[in-house]
């Protein structure tokens, strides 16, 4: 299921895959398809390798057969490209509009929030991840009233939920080690 | 009849109060990603204990099928399931939300719902004590087969390449491998990271692939998040109603289909829809609108999950086996109220186990108007919220739902990690859903595979074990008609109008 890109895959003329130029043979356009299939191929002769250190034969027939059939697929997936099938494949391609900066803002930001939960406390490390993403998904200006209502939305919203999940529903969220 | 006399009982002032607090309470929970309907009636299981066994009861079935239900929500609204039953709402529900068809797709699903609510209750009323002996019949091969079935949904799903929508799967089977084994006891898949110890949550899991990757491109670009039609048209219940009356046979069937699988212990609401979605998919006449926004695929969903409320109760009373995790939470209660569940609680109990029946349909027949005010609200605050506080909004209750399912910020960190990831392959041609799929039925997968093969190596008979029993073979049949059906089909009508061969491989024009 693509996610927003209704248009992907309906339009063979247009560059799929993060490689430049539209020269018109297929190969030469679209290389991501062959490290992909590299790439999972590589992930099942990892995990191969990994069940040789299991014990028990109940351990490693599934995720070994898994793991097999994975590598099978991604050799299919590579001759599929070599005869040129994959051409068309759902492959986003509209990057360079969209902001990459916000998206990178985005995902720090929750990663540091979980990093930073055991030491600032849920709380705290939740209203500054939700600053943060609030600046990230910022696109209009900064009127007086934005500037106000957003922040005490945006504390309305986390500490409610920070309550709702620790006194009604009795969640422990951690506390933080900090001293305030 | 035994049956009747309780229909007063169960329509008390209080067991009605009951009704609705529990419809609500639930469809509110349910809704919020991270928190499911086993936690919504594990979190509530404290306050039925000084309740009549009926009451008790009737407050748990409704906050069970209310949080079913609101996971919808949350699927159609956000690209993110509220409860796993959901998982299959997301993939018709939020295509509708998108081209501006949400507060349809909400109405919808309350309808789906309810219907299936009642026909999951109906057998229940009718056809417990027979129903519950189909449970026994399922051995491990079966539970194999079943996950084999869930899992060749990936060919209904796969838009684009088969073999990227497989490698997805197989890519979500040993994601679900990831810590210590089901069957034995080795440590697998870790690489020595001590995080990985104890698995990947699957709804922690769920929440990370469908959501992370809406919000990472809903912070690229200023535009909307769902597409606003310039009037509001309400709730559009009268076009919802036509919808649904032109697709009674799918409800039915779906809800059945919902029924059954919610009899099976340890098979849910999450199973129940991929399989009625599967089937709602294969028998429609408009195919190529699955996934893109067809409202036969959020009916098929949102009966099929709500039926497994009707259906998990009969092995939970009839057998004391729980048909789905939340009913193995509800055993529990019903044990603290000191009821004994078992084949004979029908004859000696009679009178609780009635009530709570009836008390049942009347929750699912509330959540008609409860579930149409809250979708008609959760739909409006939705679009009406700004793009600045929705994103941190949804952001942070993506962080607090998957810490509290294991208290465990390992956890968080891991759900943001496979959403990127996620996120990524997306852009390769590689959707999310098939790795969900995978890591989902894995452990039922893997189980039923190895004790069905320790069994056929013990009888020297694997193949036997596998292949000769007549409920696997039933079950094999839907795996090939699902999975090469719809290839057959373009495949033939390709040949007809004299197009390329590479037919559904390539989407060469």
């Amino acid at each position: 299921m693509t996610q927003d890109n209704p248009t992907t895959g309906t339009s063979p003329g247009v560059s799929s895959g993060p490689a430049p130029g539209n020269a018109p043979d297929n190969r030469t356009r679209e290389i991501s398809t062959p490290i992909m299939a590299a790439l999972f191929v590589a992930i099942g002769a990892l995990v191969i390798w990994d069940t040789t250190t299991y014990t028990d034969a109940d351990s490693y027939v599934f995720p070994r057969t898994i793991a097999s059939v994975m590598i099978g697929l991604s050799v299919l997936l590579a001759i599929q490209w070599l005869l040129g099938w994959t051409k068309g494949d759902d492959v986003e391609t509209s990057t360079i509009a969209k902001s990459i900066p916000r998206r990178i803002g985005l995902v720090l930001a929750m990663i540091g929030a979980a990093l930073l939960m055991p030491l600032l406390g849920f709380l705290i490390s939740g209203i500054l991840a939700f600053t943060a993403i609030m600046f990230a998904a910022m696109y209009d200006p900064w009127t007086p009233y934005r500037a106000i209502v957003y922040p005490i939305a945006g504390a309305t919203i986390v500490v409610g939920f920070y309550l709702l999940f620790s006194r009604v529903l009795q969640v422990p969220l951690p506390e933080g080690t900090l001293p305030f | 009849m035994a049956a009747l006399d309780n229909l007063f009982a169960a329509m008390s002032p209080l067991n009605f109060l009951l009704a609705l607090a529990g419809v609500v309470a639930g469809t509110v929970i349910g809704s919020l990603p991270g928190l499911t309907a086993t936690m919504a009636v594990a979190v509530l299981v404290p306050i039925t204990f000084s309740m009549e066994p009926a009451s008790a009861l009737i407050l748990m079935g409704a906050i069970y099928t209310g949080a079913i239900y609101g996971g919808a929500y949350s699927a159609i609204l956000l690209n993110t399931p509220g409860t796993p039953s959901a998982i299959a709402t997301t993939f018709d529900g939020y295509p509708m939300a998108k081209r501006g068809d949400g507060d349809l797709a909400v109405t919808l699903a309350c309808i789906a719902s309810v219907s299936g609510g009642l026909v999951g209750a109906t057998f229940l009323l009718l056809l417990a004590p027979p129903l519950a002996s189909v449970a026994l019949a399922f051995g491990p091969v079966e539970y194999f087969w079943l996950a084999v079935f869930g899992l060749s949904l990936i060919a209904a799903l796969s838009e684009g390449n088969l073999i990227k929508a497989l490698i997805g799967g197989c890519l979500g089977l040993l994601l679900s491998a990831i810590g210590v084994a089901e069957v034995s006891a080795d440590i697998r898949l870790t690489f020595g990271s001590q995080v990985l110890i104890g698995g990947i949550e699957t709804v922690s899991a769920l929440i990370g692939l469908y959501c992370v990757p809406v919000l990472i491109d809903l912070v690229a670009t200023p535009d909307k998040h769902l597409k606003v039609t310039t009037q509001s048209k309400g709730i559009r219940l009268r076009e919802a109603l036509a919808i649904s009356w032109r697709g009674k046979f799918n409800l039915i069937r779906s809800s059945v289909v919902g029924t059954l699988v919610g009899i099976l212990p340890g098979a849910g609401g999450s199973i129940a829809g991929l399989v009625a979605y599967s089937e709602a998919r294969r028998t429609s006449k408009n195919q190529e609108q699955f996934g893109k926004g067809a409202p036969e695929g959020v009916q098929a969903t949102e009966s099929a999950n709500n039926a497994t409320v009707g259906g998990g109760f009969i092995p939970t009373l009839v057998l004391g086996i729980p048909g789905t995790p939340p009913d193995a939470v509800i055993l529990g209660a019903l044990l603290v109220q000191g009821v004994k569940v078992g084949p004979n609680l029908f004859t000696s109990e009679s009178s609780i186990v009635y009530t709570f029946i009836w008390g049942l349909f009347l929750a699912t027949i509330l959540m008609l108007p409860v579930g149409l005010i809250i979708g008609r609200y959760a739909y409006r605050s939705i679009i009406a919220i700004p793009k600045a506080l929705l994103v941190p909004t949804v952001a942070f209750m993506t962080l607090i739902g998957t810490y509290s399912i294991r208290n465990s910020t390992s956890d968080v960190v891991i759900m943001v990690i496979l959403g990127v990831i996620g996120w990524v392959l997306g852009r390769f041609g590689f959707s999310a859903s098939p790795i969900v799929l995978g890591l989902i039925l894995g452990s039922i997968a893997e189980q039923g595979f190895v004790q069905a093969w320790t069994i056929g190596s013990a009888t020297e008979n694997i193949a036997g074990m596998f292949f000769g029993r007549p409920i696997s073979l039933a079950i094999i049949a839907m795996i090939v008609i699902s999975l090469f059906g719809p290839s057959l089909v373009r495949l033939i009508r390709g040949d007809r109008s004299n197009q390329s061969m590479t037919g559904d491989i390539g989407k060469n024009p």
